[in-house]
């Protein structure tokens, strides 16, 4: 798994690339959080990603809620594949924003 | 990989061995004949079982042994994971509330909605065994 963090416009851009699974998931969570706690915006791209387990939707389910509380925005961009399937398995499709590309965010 | 055999493999219960697992679920779907999106749910479901007892039953500790054994059974791939760690009940095991919002159960609930049936037993006094059924 391969994490980069750029920025978009006022978002805070987290790329996920490769496979989130229990090994890894904490280091998505600590950046996450880490970002939402010096109050940015958050775009989860996941236009790379190849699979997330449930410790990865975990994950973003801590963030999302750490967002809603702080009242920032929190998107995820670009899931496809076995990524999109398990947020619909999960019923998170229906919870999360979920973009096809950044520029969607600054609608 | 004939599948008219079994396939098994032993592995550490390490976080780091889930990959090696993915990957061998990943090629029996293949052999099983199963479509990419029913392989890629599958190979969730075993990858969640993997990661329930690396994380529950074995408490993230590295020495205790997880084996994978993987099987046709008439209609139905079956997939068998044994683990030596302190025995459990299903009932330990923590439901899934039903807002996706709360956390907790979200692995279990993932295999039962992708197996055809799911068995938790002790193994042999001193483990774990829980076996998957999946129609073909």
């Amino acid at each position: 798994m391969q994490i980069i963090v750029d920025d978009f416009d006022r978002f805070k851009v987290v790329k996920l690339s490769g496979e989130v699974d229990l090994h890894n998931s904490r280091d998505v969570k600590k950046l996450l959080l880490g970002h939402l706690e010096e109050l940015a915006h958050i775009l989860v791209d996941f236009t790379e990603l190849e699979y997330i387990d449930s410790s990865g939707m975990a994950t973003l389910v801590e963030a999302f809620n750490l967002s809603k509380t702080k009242k920032l925005d929190f998107h995820i961009v670009g899931a496809k594949d076995a990524p999109l399937q398990v947020l619909k398995l999960t019923r998170l499709d229906s919870i999360f924003s979920l973009l096809e590309s950044r520029e969607q965010a600054l609608d | 990989m004939n599948m008219q055999n079994s396939t098994e493999i032993s592995c550490k219960s390490c976080t780091s061995e889930l990959q090696k697992i993915r990957s061998t679920v990943k090629s029996a779907c293949g052999e099983f004949g199963f479509d990419s999106e029913k392989t890629s749910a599958i190979v969730l479901a075993v990858d969640e079982a993997c990661a329930n007892v690396i994380r529950h039953s074995c408490a993230y500790s590295d020495s205790f042994k997880l084996d994978l054994n993987i099987s046709r059974e008439k209609n139905y791939g079956v997939f068998i994971v044994i683990d030596n760690c302190p025995p459990i009940t299903e009932e330990q095991l923590c439901p899934k509330s039903d807002n996706p919002l709360q956390p907790g159960g979200l692995g279990l609930q993932l295999i039962h909605q992708v197996m055809d049936s799911v068995t938790l037993l002790p193994h042999n006094g001193s483990g774990n065994r829980l076996e998957m059924k999946i129609k073909i």
